[in-house]
Order: C-alpha cells, then sequence, then structure tokens
C-alpha cells in the first residue's frame, strides 16, 4: 500500500530544474532511502512534499489524498512529521521542552507532555540530555532530538534529511538501530542519508536521484548495481555495498 | 519516568518567594504613608508596568518587535472617554468596548504583517505605521476627537460606578491600578505557562521547525497580539479616568512608544518579571535624572536612554532579569555537552 | 491656471520631491539587500547630513550642493566606521536585537541635535527662490528641481556602480548569497562596511539636497524615515530599481493627496499607502526588476 505518492512532481527555480517528473511510491510500514549526489535536488524534494515549496507541475497524494497545496502545519496534522538537513533545534528551550512541542498536539496539558515527551527521549536513549539547552548541543544530539520531536506527533510517515550528519560510525548504527525500532513501531520512514553502507544497511527500497531525476528505484542490491548510479557516484570514495 | 527538573524548595527560590512577599505587602500598605506625592510616582511607575507587561504579552514571547503599542493605549482611551462624554457610558464598560476595539485592530495588523516570510521588519513597521496613522487620523477627525487640543473629561464628582475617583481618594485610583498590574502580570505568567506560551516560543525558536509540528504559527501570534492590545487599552481608560486630560501627541507620540518598549527589554522581554523590574529602574532614573539635569537641556534624559539601549544590545541583549536566570542557570550543576555552535 | 494645471504641477512636484524619496530609499534597501538589517537609524543619518551641509553654509559659506558632496564623504567615512566597530557584532544576533540598537543610536544622535539645536533652522541661499517657468501655466522652485537631479544622479551613480564595477558585482553576489560570496573569496566584513557606509552616504545626500527648501530640525528624520521605508517596501525588500520607482510613485501620491485631503494631511496619504501594501502586496510592486533578491 502506499503511504506516499508522487506524481510526476517538477521543481523549478528561475530556469534552474530543481525537480523534473519526479515519481515514487512509498510502501507503508517500509524504510525507504533516497540517495543522491550533493545538488541533486533531495532536501527540495523534502520541501515540496512538506509544503514549504510549492511544486510547478505534479500531484503529491499522501494517505489517500492530496497534499499538493497545503501549508506545513496543515500536513503535519495530517501525519507527516519532518527533520531538517540544516538542524532546527529549537535553542531556547531545553531538550525536554523541545519534545514537548509535538507532544503538546495531543493535550494541552503540559505535565502530560512533559510525560509523553520523556517517554520518547527514553526510546530514543536521549534521557541524559533532558535538561540541556538546545543551543547547548552537538549538531548529532541536535539531530537526535529533532527526530525525538518528530516522533512525538506520532506521524505515519517520517522524513529524515541526513539524521546522521556530524555522527560517528558508532553514532551511525545506533542511529540505523533507531530507525529499526521506530519502523518496527509502525511508522513508515523516508531518510535522505550520505552515509552509503548505513543506508543500504536499513532501508527497505531505494531511490537514487540525480540532477533533479529519478535515476533508479528498487532494493539496495538493484541499486547498487546500477550503471548510472555508479557513474553518478564516480569519484565517490564511497563503498556501496 | 517521573522528570524532576529543579529541587522544589532550593534556598534560592526561598528568597526569592521571601522578597517577592515583603515587595507586595509594601505596595499593598503604601497608601496607608498618606503621601499622596509618592503615590503618584508609584502609580506612573505601575502604568508604565503595566503597558510594558502587554507589550511583553506579544513582542516578549514572539521576538516580534511592535513599535505601534501606543496606538492600541490610545484606542482605549479615546474610545472609554468618547463613550462616555457621547452617551454617558461607563467607562468600566468602556474600557471593554476600547478592548474589543483594540484588538480587533492589533490582530488586523498582525494578521496583515504576519502573513509573509519577511515577518519582523514588516511587523514593525506595520505597527508603527499604524500607530501614526492613527495619530494623524485623530488629529485630523476633529469633530470626533477635538483634534490636537485634546479631550477633557469634566469633573463630575466622585462616582465609583463611572470611574471617577478624585484626588482626595487618590488610594482608590492606586488600588485599581495595582490590580491591574497584578492581573495582566498574572495573565503573562498564564500563558507562559501553557501551552500557547510553549507555542509562541516554539515559533520563536525556529519558526519552520514550529509548522512541521503541527503549529500553525500566525494563528497563534494573532491571537496572542489581541490578547496583548485587548489589555493595553485598558491602560489608555485609566490613563483617561485619573489624568482627565489627554491629546494625540501624548497619547500616541513616538515617545509613548518608546516608552512602553524601553522598560521591558531593560527590565527583560519574554519574562514575567522584567517589565516590572525595568518600570521601577527608569522611574528612579526618571527621578534622578530629572533632578541633575537642567530642564532646559531638551533631550539629554533620553539620550541616556538611547544610549542605554544601545549598551543594553551590545552586552545584555535579554535585560537584566534573562540575565540574572542566565547566571544562575549557569551556576546549577548541570551536565552539558560540549557547545555545538550556532 | 485650471484645476489640470493644479493637478499637473503637483504631479511634477511630486516628481521632484519623490527623487529624493528614492534617494533615501535606495540607501535603505540597498543595506537591507546585501546585510539584512533594517537600519532604523537611517532618518538620523539623514538629519546629520542636513546639519552638516546647513552649518557648511551658513559658517563658512559653501554652496549647499557642494555641501552635500562635504556632507557625504564626511558620512560615507562615519558609515564605515559605524558599521565596523558596533554593526559588525549586531550581525549574527536576532532581528529584534539589530532593530533595537538602531532605534538607540538614532535616538542618541536625535536628542543631541535636539539639545545643541532646539529651533527649526531654515537654510537661507540666494537663489532660494528662483523659479523655472515649465510650459506657460506653472513654474517649478530651481531647488527643488536642483534636488531632484542630484537625487537621480546618485541612485543613478549608485545603480551603476554596482551593475558594473567589481566592487559592486561583489556587493551584489553576497546580496545573493553571502556564504556563496565567502566561497569565492569575497571579503564580507569590507562589504558590509562599503555598502553600509553608501546607504549611509546616499541618506546624507537626501538631506544634503533638500536643506535649501526643507527646514532643518531634529527630527526630520523620523518623517523619511518612514516614508523611505514605505518605498523600499513599495519597490521591494533590496529591490534597487524598485526603490528609485517606487520613490516616485510615494511622491506623486503624497503630492496628489495634498490636493484631495483636507489639512494637508499628506503623511496620512503614504501611511495609508504602507497599510494597502501590506494588505494586498506586501511583496512590493515588483519582481526583482533589478539586480537584487530579497533575503
Amino acid at each position: 500500500m502506499s503511504l506516499l505518492t508522487l506524481n510526476n512532481v517538477s521543481k523549478n527555480f528561475g530556469g534552474l530544474k530543481a525537480l523534473s517528473d519526479v515519481s515514487i511510491d512509498v510502501e507503508e510500514g517500509k524504510i525507504t532511502g533516497i540517495i543522491g549526489p550533493n545538488g541533486s535536488g533531495k532536501t527540495t524534494l523534502f520541501n515540496v512534499i512538506t509544503g514549504f515549496m510549492k511544486p510547478n507541475g505534479g500531484d503529491i497524494i499522501f494517505d489517500g489524498k492530496s497534499i499538493l497545496n497545503l501549508k506545513p502545519h496543515e500536513i503535519s496534522n495530517r501525519g507527516l512529521g519532518r527533520t531538517f538537513q540544516i538542524v532546527k533545534i529549537f535553542g531556547n528551550l531545553t531538550v525536554v521542552e523541545n519534545v514537548m512541542i509535538g507532544a503538546l498536539h495531543y493535550t494541552s496539558h503540559l505535565a502530560e507532555a512533559r510525560k509523553e515527551a520523556c517517554r520518547v527521549l527514553d526510546f530514543l536513549n536521549l534521557s541524559e540530555l533532558s535538561d540541556v539547552y538546545g543551543d547547548a548541543l552537538t549538531i548529532s544530539s541536535r539531530k537526535q532530538v529533532e527526530m525525538a520531536r518528530a516522533l512525538t506527533l506520532k506521524p505515519k510517515l517520517l522524513l529524515l534529511d541526513e539524521p546522521g550528519g556530524g555522527m560517528n560510525p558508532t553514532e551511525v548504527d545506533e542511529l540505523m538501530g533507531q530507525l529499526s525500532k521506530i519502523k518496527k513501531s509502525g511508522i513508515t520512514i523516508v531518510v535522505i542519508e550520505h552515509i552509503m553502507k548505513a543506508i543500504m544497511g536499513v532501508s527497505d527500497r531505494i531511490v537514487a536521484i540525480n540532477y533533479g531525476k529519478v535515476i533508479a528505484k528498487g532494493t539496495p542490491k538493484e541499486v547498487s548495481m546500477n550503471e548510472e548510479v555508479i557513474s553518478a557516484y564516480l569519484g565517490d570514495t564511497v563503498n556501496v555495498l | 519516568m517521573t522528570p524532576e527538573l529543579k529541587t522544589p524548595f532550593s534556598p534560592r527560590k526561598n528568597m526569592g518567594v521571601v522578597l517577592a512577599i515583603i515587595a507586595i505587602a509594601f505596595f499593598i500598605g503604601l497608601p496607608l504613608l498618606k503621601n499622596n506625592f509618592l503615590l503618584s510616582i508609584v502609580m506612573e511607575m505601575f502604568l508604565l508596568a503595566y503597558l510594558g507587561q502587554t507589550w511583553n504579552i506579544f513582542s516578549g514571547s514572539t521576538g516580534l518587535l511592535s513599535f505601534g503599542h501606543a496606538a492600541f493605549f490610545g484606542i482605549g482611551a479615546y474610545t472609554s472617554t468618547i463613550l462616555l462624554l457621547k452617551f454617558n457610558l461607563s467607562p468600566w464598560i468602556g474600557m471593554l468596548v476600547g478592548g474589543l476595539l483594540s484588538a480587533c485592530v492589533g490582530m488586523a495588523i498582525a494578521y496583515l504583517s504576519l502573513r509573509y516570510k519577511v515577518r519582523g521588519v514588516f511587523f514593525a513597521l506595520g505597527a508603527l505605521a499604524c500607530s501614526e496613522f492613527i495619530r494623524l487620523l485623530t488629529l485630523a477627525w476633529i469633530p470626533l476627537t477635538n483634534g490636537a487640543q485634546g479631550i477633557m473629561i469634566p469633573w463630575k464628582g466622585e462616582n465609583l460606578l463611572m470611574f471617577a475617583f478624585g484626588v482626595r481618594k487618590k488610594y482608590l485610583s492606586y488600588y485599581v491600578i495595582l490590580i491591574m498590574l497584578a492581573l495582566c502580570s498574572y495573565i503573562a505568567y498564564k500563558i507562559k505557562k501553557s501551552r500557547l506560551g510553549y507555542y509562541l516560543a516554539a515559533i520563536n525558536g525556529n519558526e519552520d521547525a514550529a509548522e512541521m509540528l503541527g503549529i500553525h504559527a500566525l494563528k497563534y501570534q494573532v491571537m496572542t497580539m489581541g490578547i496583548s492590545t485587548f489589555l493595553a487599552a485598558w491602560a489608555g481608560t485609566f490613563y483617561a479616568q485619573y489624568y482627565q486630560h489627554f491629546e494625540p501627541d501624548v497619547i500616541f507620540g513616538a515617545m509613548r512608544n518608546f516608552n512602553i518598549i524601553f522598560p521591558v527589554v531593560l527590565g527583560g522581554s519574554g519574562t514575567v518579571l522584567g517589565p516590572i523590574v525595568g518600570a521601577v529602574i527608569l522611574q528612579g532614573f526618571e527621578g534622578i535624572v530629572r533632578n541633575i539635569i537642567p530642564s532646559n537641556w531638551y533631550g539629554v534624559p533620553r539620550i541616556f536612554y538611547g544610549l542605554i539601549l544601545v549598551i543594553l544590545m551590545m552586552y545584555m541583549p535579554g535585560g537584566i532579569v534573562n540575565f540574572v536566570k542566565r547566571k544562575l542557570r549557569h551556576s546549577s550543576p548541570e551536565k552539558k555537552t560540549s557547545a555545538g555552535g550556532k | 491656471m485650471g484645476f489640470g494645471g493644479v493637478v499637473i504641477a503637483a504631479l511634477i512636484n511630486g516628481v521632484l520631491t519623490g527623487g529624493v524619496y528614492s534617494l533615501t530609499a535606495v540607501g535603505l534597501t540597498l543595506i537591507w539587500g546585501v546585510m539584512g538589517i533594517s537600519n532604523f537609524a537611517h532618518g538620523s543619518f539623514l538629519m546629520v547630513g542636513m546639519y552638516i551641509t546647513y552649518w557648511g553654509t551658513t559658517l563658512l559659506g559653501i554652496d549647499p550642493y557642494i555641501g552635500c558632496l562635504i556632507s557625504m564623504a564626511v558620512m560615507f567615512v562615519v558609515g564605515w566606521l559605524v558599521q565596523k566597530y558596533l554593526v559588525e557584532r549586531m550581525m549574527d544576533l536576532p532581528h529584534y536585537n539589530q532593530m533595537l540598537l538602531f532605534l538607540g543610536l538614532s535616538i542618541v544622535i536625535e536628542n543631541s541635535a535636539l539639545f545643541f539645536w532646539p529651533d527649526y533652522k531654515q537654510l537661507q541661499v540666494s537663489y532660494q527662490f528662483n523659479l523655472i517657468p515649465f510650459g506657460n501655466f506653472t513654474s517649478l522652485e530651481l531647488v527643488r528641481v536642483i534636488a531632484f537631479a542630484i537625487a537621480v544622479s546618485l541612485t543613478t551613480g549608485v545603480y551603476l556602480f554596482l551593475k558594473f564595477t567589481s566592487l559592486g558585482k561583489s556587493i551584489r553576489a553576497t546580496s545573493q548569497n553571502v556564504f556563496a560570496a565567502k566561497v569565492v573569496g569575497i571579503n564580507i566584513k569590507k562589504i558590509n562596511c562599503v555598502t553600509f557606509a553608501i546607504g549611509i552616504a546616499c541618506a546624507a545626500g537626501a538631506g544634503a539636497v533638500i536643506t535649501p527648501f526643507f527646514p532643518t530640525y531634529y527630527s526630520v528624520g523620523s518623517l523619511f524615515l518612514l516614508t523611505g521605508y514605505v518605498v523600499t517596501c513599495l519597490g521591494g525588500m533590496g529591490n534597487l530599481a524598485g526603490a528609485m520607482v517606487g520613490g516616485l510613485i510615494i511622491g506623486v501620491a503624497e503630492s496628489l493627496g495634498t490636493i484631495i485631503l483636507p489639512g494637508g494631511q499628506k503623511q496620512l496619504l503614504t501611511y495609508g499607502i504602507f497599510l494597502l501594501l501590506l494588505v494586498f502586496k506586501p511583496k512590493g510592486l515588483f519582481k526583482f526588476a533589478g539586480y537584487w533578491q530579497s533575503h
């Protein structure tokens, strides 16, 4: 069952074609990974899906209904959560308060929201950081808190934009474990990542993008053997499998 | 897991509570000293703090500066007074009408200026333009507002129901403004510790992230502006009834706008104590300055205020209360990961 | 001179005044477009420019239009210094801190002027009341025409500077993408200083050219500040050409407004236009007619 469908989505910035005819099906309950060189349009794709940018063409269907001209808060109200490539933590709030913001969607009682926030922080092993202010965190911690925050919204679909940014290999492994845990709890995930070994290892399907176009779709193994994908990454000293 | 952030009975908190009780008792008992002059000065201070607090409710929690708050103060003053003089409507009711009118204008301005991304500057300018527009309108619409001469409320004797207390019973006016300040501060506190307050903090922290958490930023900002401007109008009615005379340039002038903002910024915007602390310091400072500087040295006191503002922005941008809070935050034992930088 | 003549005269005078508004707005929009800060002290700097010119003529007998050049040169340097030592450290702070800083600055400057010279001063020059006939039904004040000519030359000069010189191109690059500009090796701090200095010089120039026909007093700045911002918004924040055209539009609108509105409250019209802009076209009337991207 496709939870999120993109049909021929295009986005132009003046003369620059950031996205051309992108069509993707995201299967419910699975982890879909998006890979592509820098500047290939991955974050633009997320921005278009989540309503921060309007596409110039195509349609976006989430959970059976089009979300094409909706604003970000309306889209997230329908069950779509997101983290950002340049992490957007609330620096003026503590970690637990950051995560409470998501929980406040379901309750207006601060105490209840705090309880839920602590539960999610526990789930991701972040409880230690509860009282640290957002602006005092390292980038990788911020990314983790951002993810926790998105989870309290109880989304059906979670879009993660480079959650492994700034992490060392051990932390990346932990992150992949977290993604599996999240998937097991029933949340569909779409994740953009550069760390090939990690994303190929945890994803059920992969979509490869280059110059705003989809160049390959399939299982990690299939995509990694695709010639266009390999040539797009030629020059990157990355081990694909 | 039960979250327990701070131990409920830390010595610092105890001292704070004791100080607060002493201050409250002092202010409640002040009329017993039977010094009307002192009462006047403190009342001025309370009015300053009240107006600042209403400004703070919006600008402090959203981080969006409004340079036009005087407009709502003025709308309150003119609305209740015109209703009083033309229809003999009690200013207590006029206060509510003024508040509603004020809120409508305020919410309209907020909505119009905050719709698009260039928010901060647009809003500050929009509020200022609105304030100036209303001032000029007031000056021009002479049949309704008596133009530049302003309005004088004739003294018809003491009448509590008509918000007329008179000079002999100054302590009644004193308690009115004291209660107003307490109420307004309580509202500010309640907002801070509510979902609205948290949402506003989130929007202020990072609007995109807040939107992606289901928060319709515009809705909450406009709502808060409504509360802020509704309360600001009440100050206008109080001013009118207490001073019995007011004119456009005093009510709506640029200096009024500055006098509303400055104590809050000095004291600490975004905090409940900030406007009060700022008003106290400023009133004290006014007193000293007016005595030291010759009265024909026009503009000199304001040069000081301008300098203080500049230095404040460079070294203590959060104001005094936030500075103190930050110091307290750092000195309490907390495990912190290394700074991630901005 | 029939009503048609009155309207045309108002139109032309509006254009003449509009030129000065354009100059003011160009400074504002340049600073906003490149540095992303709103200079609420712009009006105060305009006022300082006026006073420099005024005293130049009154005490030293220098013609105000020469005084304009001196004024601009002095304020260019002042702008550079203010940027380097005061504004630079505020660049990364949230918007409202910057706005308050400039507000404080403008209060210091304006009230200093108030302290020294509490009264309204009007510059006197020999040719102050000369008129140039226009067509056969109205005449224009010479000083307004010169003011317009200088203002337009300056704004055009700035526009050409930005379009054709390499420093100008660096400034434009910075306005489009600070990060990329840094990567390409542009010295952002220097660009900020130059930009701010040019902006302030424009303000000073605008103040200088109006001294022969507009009173010089401490709060003249706030008048032009708000009008300047209305023009900037009209033209699109950061849009230089938009500011140039917008100034003329506002000048004409104000001028026509004095005919229609009672009591000559022409400012009411300007603020009314601004509020209407907010309602209907907050992004300005023009779509990037120039080389600028709004922040």
